[in-house]
């Protein structure tokens, strides 16, 4: 089965309104995004008001974060959304993680699988009182977790984590520590064939798992209009989306050249 | 900028396609590659033409349960 998906938008103060329009509309998950705003807190409106649609993050910045804060968060947001989160991370780029985050960045795929080890140590710990936390790694050291701080196990288990990956490397790790792969827009179907979905089964062969057991999420650009409207307003957007030429074969005049973007998308995988 | 990409590069990357035509492409290109798909359309559609692609998947995994 090919589930459906959109992204919840920009607009947190709209979270619950928009996924509760998405749900209706009979997309099975929506994601939100980490630009100009926090990709957690949406999650928490948006599962208020929504009953069946599965709520991940597309995607939150793992490296400007901690393996311990990235547990809890994702903890609590199963709790609050019944079992239906997805934790999406992604690594950014060096420029971002360093200058903006002010975080260190080194070995982004060793230091993201260890980053996603950890996360599952600290849920272990939590899952049983016998499992003490000893997480010693190479990038991230968790050793200390007493009860008051320990939220015990969580009824819905833990949510699935989908990283975001590119690279042979990155998506090698997706397959192997993760619960599956959000792939990005600019990803080809020659692409996802020869390299993604290779590495992806690579990873998770040396797991003992198989593509079986991994989600491939895939945000993938659609040119479509129906006559009329539709099509008139795809011919309206930014000169800089390669619509002109989509447009032309469909045997529409290419779009004007300095009419606005309009307003809102619909999108993948920020 | 639209100008410069041609078909052949636009297609690696989109789906070009009228509306109808979407859901039927989509799975038969990505159906046996990947489990999710989300429409990454940066500019406006209607919900009736989006809902009218959701359906259209919802039927076609109805049909053919997988």
């Amino acid at each position: 089965m090919l589930r459906v998906d959109a992204n919840l938008g920009f607009d947190p103060a709209r979270a619950a309104e928009a996924a509760r329009e998405l749900e209706d509309l009979g997309y099975d998950g929506v994601w939100s995004a980490e630009a100009s705003h926090d990709p957690f807190l949406p999650l928490v409106q948006a599962a208020a008001s929504t009953e069946r649609i599965q709520l991940g993050t597309g995607i939150a910045v793992a490296f400007a974060r901690n393996p311990m804060n990235l547990a809890m968060v994702s903890n609590d947001l199963h709790s609050i959304t019944k079992g239906r989160f997805l934790l999406g991370l992604g690594s950014q780029i060096k420029a971002h993680v360093t200058k903006r985050y002010s975080m260190p960045w080194s070995h982004p795929a060793p230091r993201m699988r260890e980053l996603i080890l950890a996360i599952r140590a600290i849920w272990a710990s939590w899952a049983s009182p016998d499992q003490s936390l000893r997480f010693r790694g190479e990038f991230y050291t968790h050793t200390l977790m007493t009860p008051f701080f320990d939220p015990g196990p969580n009824p819905y288990g833990n949510p699935p984590i989908l990283l975001a990956a590119v690279g042979p490397r990155m998506t090698e790790v997706a397959g192997e520590v993760a619960d599956g792969l959000l792939a990005h827009a600019f990803t080809t179907e020659r692409y996802l064939r020869e390299v993604t979905l290779p590495a992806l089964e690579r990873g998770a062969q040396k797991a003992g798992k198989s593509r079986q057991d991994l989600q491939v999420s895939y945000p993938g650009f659609i040119v479509t209009g129906r006559d009329g409207p539709e099509w008139d307003r795809v011919l309206r957007v930014d000169p800089r989306l390669p619509v002109g030429a989509g447009a032309a074969r469909l045997g529409r005049p290419p779009p004007p050249a300095q009419l606005p973007v309009e307003e809102g998308r619909v999108g993948g995988h920020g | 900028m639209g100008e410069l990409i041609d078909d052949e590069v636009l297609e690696s990357f989109a789906v070009v396609a009228p509306l109808e035509e979407i859901p039927e492409i989509i799975r038969n290109r990505f159906g046996a590659l990947v489990d999710r798909f989300s429409f990454y359309a940066p500019y406006p559609l209607e919900p009736g033409a989006l809902r009218e692609i959701v359906h259209a998947f919802k039927r076609a995994n109805s049909a053919q349960p997988s």
